[in-house]
């Protein structure tokens, strides 16, 4: 096998075991974290013990009350997760400067060059469970998997029980796994997925793995690559560092509370979303040349649409403009769910000025960041946006991680005794 | 009269997970890792803290604000170290 070691760490219920590091009281108890304590909010991270009796992530707040209503339901704390994943971050980045930062509660570590051994990478990863506990939170277990490539490292950690660990070291092992494990289980692979390769008469992860790629890619073009490749251990991406991959897309979403066809309600609430939109797109010192805008109605069906700009976008006003230009193409007739907007094909700042000298307020849009940066966000925010201030508050997204500084210089390496030291 | 509304709203909802936001009297320690609250002060009672279970940062505009998640007597409590005006505030109470 590659003398490469790629090691997977998952949080486990990590929302709510945040939460019950942080309140004892929750623990051995049901919890649901939720997006919204309302009775269709829904529950975004549910406890090892309300896993067990039925409450799981997607569960409505009135549907876990009818389960059991004594049930401990709060309301999600993004500035806790975060604060929580850099500290472990920061305990990951003593052991490697490679850290992929896969979401909130994932990260990827390549530790080739680091570890010459599997019993080696297993020290470490006992090291860091209890480096966890110890620095972070008692209460905080995690799921790790080790193997010579990103995908069987994965595949590992989530086949493994929560708060153990799995290697995976040579190819014979994991034919073993793909022996004794559905499908479904193998990262990639959803019902849809599993469904056309039934239809191609694979039926078992060692079907996929001994089928003709050349059959494969003609099914399903690269992608049917990637699968043979990952299931047979050839790495694809390997670990790639918050450097190496900028952001593709920045937007947000809100499920609106009052769920109406009023123009004036929804061009404030995308007001709010293309703020805070380009507040992120200034922080990250980029522009944009595409939009998508639109909207899901209550009832089924919406409305969504991308569409490329001349020039690029950069202050709100320019963002709002072309969100509300999409919008309006298609107002919606019955009640809105959820509204939503993003910019893409995202360019590092050129500071090209339009021939045409037409108006952009660059200065003005800077100045108010840097009051709303002083004085707490949306301290000066567009008229339109009267009364609405307090809806699409901050929100955690599984896939929205935070920023890892890696300090490569204390690496805890021992070359001469060939340990990881701490 | 505001103090005495706050305790009962306070009070009623003593089994469940309560936001608030007080201004409270605290011994803290400042020790190599950081301010780490001792004892404080809330609704008339002295608190010791027992264990800090938890501790995270917010930014509010240039305010940094430092939360402990403490037990305290058998209760969980939530206090607020703002560094900017160096007070400190219970945010959130829980009782069994």
């Amino acid at each position: 096998m590659p003398n490469y070691f790629i090691l997977h760490i998952d949080m486990n219920s990590y929302f709510a075991s945040v939460e019950q590091q942080a309140n004892p009281l929750f623990r051995y108890k049901p919890v649901g974290v939720c997006a919204y304590l309302s009775p269709k909010g829904c529950i975004i991270a549910s406890s090892k013990e309300a896993k067990k009796i039925g409450i799981k992530v997607g569960t409505l707040v009135e549907q876990a009350k009818q389960i059991d209503p004594q049930v401990i339901l709060v309301e999600n704390e993004p500035a806790k997760y975060r604060a929580t994943t850099s500290k472990i971050f920061k305990i990951f980045s003593d052991y490697t400067e490679r850290i992929e930062p896969y979401s909130i509660d994932e990260a990827f570590l390549d530790l080739t060059g680091y570890i010459h051994s599997y019993q080696q990478g297993e020290k470490l990863i006992k090291k860091l469970k209890t480096r966890i506990k110890n620095e972070v939170g008692e209460w905080l277990t995690c799921s790790a998997g080790l193997s010579w490539t990103r995908w069987l490292a994965k595949f590992a950690s989530d086949i493994t029980q929560s708060d153990s660990y799995l290697t995976i070291d040579s190819l014979n092992k994991a034919e073993e796994i793909y022996k004794k494990v559905e499908m479904q289980e193998a990262w990639g692979i959803a019902w849809r997925m599993e469904k056309r390769l039934n239809n191609l008469g694979i039926y078992s992860l060692m079907d996929l793995k001994n089928y003709p790629v050349a059959n494969l890619m003609q099914a399903f073009g690269k992608p049917g690559y990637y699968l043979w490749a990952n299931l047979n251990g050839i790495e694809i991406e390997g670990v790639r560092t918050q450097a190496e991959q900028p952001p593709k897309s920045i937007g947000h979403s809100y499920c609106i509370p009052k769920q109406e066809p009023d123009p004036q309600y929804l061009k404030a609430i995308l007001m709010k979303l293309c703020e805070k939109t380009g507040r992120r797109l200034r922080q990250s010192q980029l522009e944009a040349q595409v939009i998508w805008a639109g909207y899901y109605l209550k009832y089924g069906g919406g409305y969504f649409k991308h569409k490329k700009i001349p020039e690029r976008l950069y202050t709100n006003q320019e963002i709002f403009q072309a969100a509300w230009k999409i919008f309006t193409t298609k107002m919606p007739q019955t009640k809105v769910k959820m509204l939503g907007v993003s910019v893409c094909s995202l360019k590092p700042l050129s500071h090209q000025l339009n021939i045409f000298n037409q108006y952009k307020p660059v200065h003005l849009c800077q100045a108010l960041d840097q009051i709303n940066s002083k004085f707490g966000e949306f301290t000066v925010y567009p008229g339109s946006m009267w009364g609405i201030k307090k809806q699409a508050p901050d929100r955690v997204g599984f896939r929205k991680t935070v920023k890892i500084e890696p300090k490569v210089e204390n690496i805890h390496y021992d070359k001469t005794e060939s340990t990881i030291s701490g | 009269m505001t103090f005495g509304f706050c305790l009962v709203i306070i009070i009623k909802n003593m089994t469940n997970l309560t936001k608030t936001k007080e201004e409270i009297s605290i011994i803290v320690i400042f020790t190599s890792q950081g301010p780490k609250p001792y004892q404080f002060k809330w609704a008339g009672k002295d608190f010791k803290v027992e264990k800090i279970n938890l501790v995270f940062e917010k930014k509010l505009g240039n305010d940094k604000l430092i939360y402990f998640s403490v037990t305290a007597e058998d209760n969980y409590f939530k206090l607020c170290f703002n560094t900017n005006t160096l007070k400190w505030y219970v945010e959130e109470i829980y009782h069994q």
